[in-house]
């Protein structure tokens, strides 16, 4: 039987995991207080369940969390989302947007290295920005540099604006369309960002993965 | 050394993110026999993205094969240089009849997007072509396994290169393995990381050592044909790939004369 031959085909292991790195950007400044923060963090858990459902996504996608408030902090650096365990975030203090934004900016491009020595392929990486005002500290800067990074495919930077936050300046720090958050809806949210890393995570060559429509839990303005 | 005569048995399988997506397996292959005891056989990768994946992938495969096949039956490449040109016009041909047919329904040769490889395989040797993330193994008559063609990615990991609209001359690599070969694997990028080391251009001898001896024996083509697909579409693999997944399989067949059973 010449089939019993195929149950001895063994893989390759020796080739990396692809890479699809996702930084949050939070703002915890003293405005979130309260009910915000409270459903923001359950909404972390949430998106740390949805990767972990899917065994590639699991695998491919990194996390890091950045936030900024009192001050410019990394809450999580990248992490295989496997590993990855949401830890609730507290807040206070103001909002230094430019400061966070450059620091993850940074981050991912170190990561990007790191990857490169390594050998290991990458898909684009995702920042995904959250925030409730307005900065606080000198973002115009930060916002050349997103703007820059877009045009040359080297990020993808999605902004979410969360009650009063200030769309025009959104709409300043990224080239897309930020979206505003309906109410504190920020379980949909993250259930949305982790199924569109999943499809990204799933996707193969030369693919422009059509992203989920984020109905259900924004607004367009 | 023209009654050589090859076995081929190919398998193209639908990826599971294409199966929960309902969305058509993009990949495509054929293959055919030539005279002088010559095989030449293609696959081709339609790129996710593109509407027309299916239909490109089909296109640059039928277009190569039918120009290599016009081609030999005019001449026999006779120089390095002849056999080089002989795959550099098929894959010009394969773009040219995806620029007509896209002219023709009004879009852009881009909503078509293939990778191809494609493998000339004589009694003597082997000459391939690549654009793109396909790949091509020999097994040479000491068992010995070789890649031809480094698969080509782009600078991220769902990246690579097209042969249905992109510059020939940049990104065509074409090799000629210029020895007598016992086995042929193409296969698309699916499968690449199980084949391979991808960084190495490195191919997994458990991997193909069964697969090649599977398909010396595989005298019933059709059950060769099934069993290739349930491995394909097996557990085991779909656990490690998404993507469709696409692998022929080429075997030097005994001379008649010297069959045990004959």
């Amino acid at each position: 039987m010449s089939s019993q031959h195929l149950d001895l085909v063994k893989f390759d292991n020796s080739n990396p995991e692809a890479r699809c790195p996702c930084v949050l950007l939070v703002d915890v400044s003293g405005s979130m207080t309260g009910a915000a923060i409270d459903e923001l963090n359950k909404g972390l858990v949430a998106f740390q369940q949805e990767l972990q459902h899917d065994d590639l996504a699991a695998l491919r996608v990194e996390v890091a969390i950045v936030s900024f408030g009192t001050t410019v902090r990394v809450e999580q650096d990248f992490v295989s989302a496997h590993e990855f365990t949401a830890q609730p975030l507290r807040t206070g203090g103001n909002t230094p947007m430019g400061g966070a934004i450059n620091l993850v900016l940074d981050m991912v491009r170190k990561r990007k290295d790191t990857y490169k020595q390594l050998g290991i392929p990458y898909y684009r990486p995702w920042i995904f920005l959250i925030t409730d005002g307005a900065p606080t500290d000198e973002w115009r800067s930060a916002a050349q540099r997103v703007q820059a990074e877009e045009a040359g495919k080297t990020v993808a930077f999605f902004a979410v604006g969360v009650q009063k936050a200030d769309m025009k300046v959104l709409a300043q720090i990224t080239a897309r369309q930020p979206l505003r958050l309906q109410g504190l809806n920020f379980r949909d949210m993250f259930v949305w960002l982790s199924q569109s890393l999943t499809s990204v995570s799933h996707s193969q060559v030369g693919e422009q993965v059509p992203l989920p429509a984020p109905t259900g839990w924004s607004v367009i303005e | 050394m023209s009654d050589v005569r090859w076995r081929c048995v190919g398998a193209s399988v639908r990826g599971v993110s294409h199966v929960r997506t309902d969305t058509p397996c993009q990949d495509y292959f054929a293959y055919r026999t030539l005279s002088g005891g010559a095989l030449v056989v293609a696959v081709a990768d339609g790129a996710g993205s593109v509407a027309m994946a299916r239909e490109g992938a089909n296109l640059v495969v039928e277009g190569a094969l039918r120009a290599v096949s016009e081609l030999w039956a005019r001449y026999r490449p006779a120089s390095r240089k002849a056999w080089r040109d002989l795959v550099t016009r098929a894959f010009e041909v394969a773009r040219k009849v995806v620029a007509r047919h896209a002219a023709r329904s009004g879009v852009h040769p881009f909503d078509y997007a293939a990778t191809l490889v494609l493998a000339i395989v004589t009694p003597e040797m082997v000459a391939c072509g690549l654009i793109g993330d396909c790949a091509v193994v020999v097994a040479a008559q000491d068992g010995s396994l070789h890649s031809l063609c480094k698969p080509q990615r782009g600078a991220y990991a769902n990246s690579t290169y097209f042969a249905t609209h992109q510059t020939l001359g940049t990104r065509l690599d074409v090799q000629l393995y210029e020895e007598p070969v016992q086995q042929v694997a193409l296969f698309s990028d699916g499968l690449l990381s199980l084949a391979m080391n991808i960084d190495q251009n490195q191919p997994h001898a458990p991997f193909f050592t069964p697969l090649f001896a599977f398909v010396a024996e595989a005298a019933d083509a059709a059950k060769a044909e099934q069993d290739l697909t349930d491995l394909l579409d097996s557990e085991r693999v779909n656990q490690r790939t998404h993507d469709d997944k696409t692998l022929v399989l080429v075997t030097r067949m005994p001379l008649a004369g010297a069959a045990i059973d004959e």
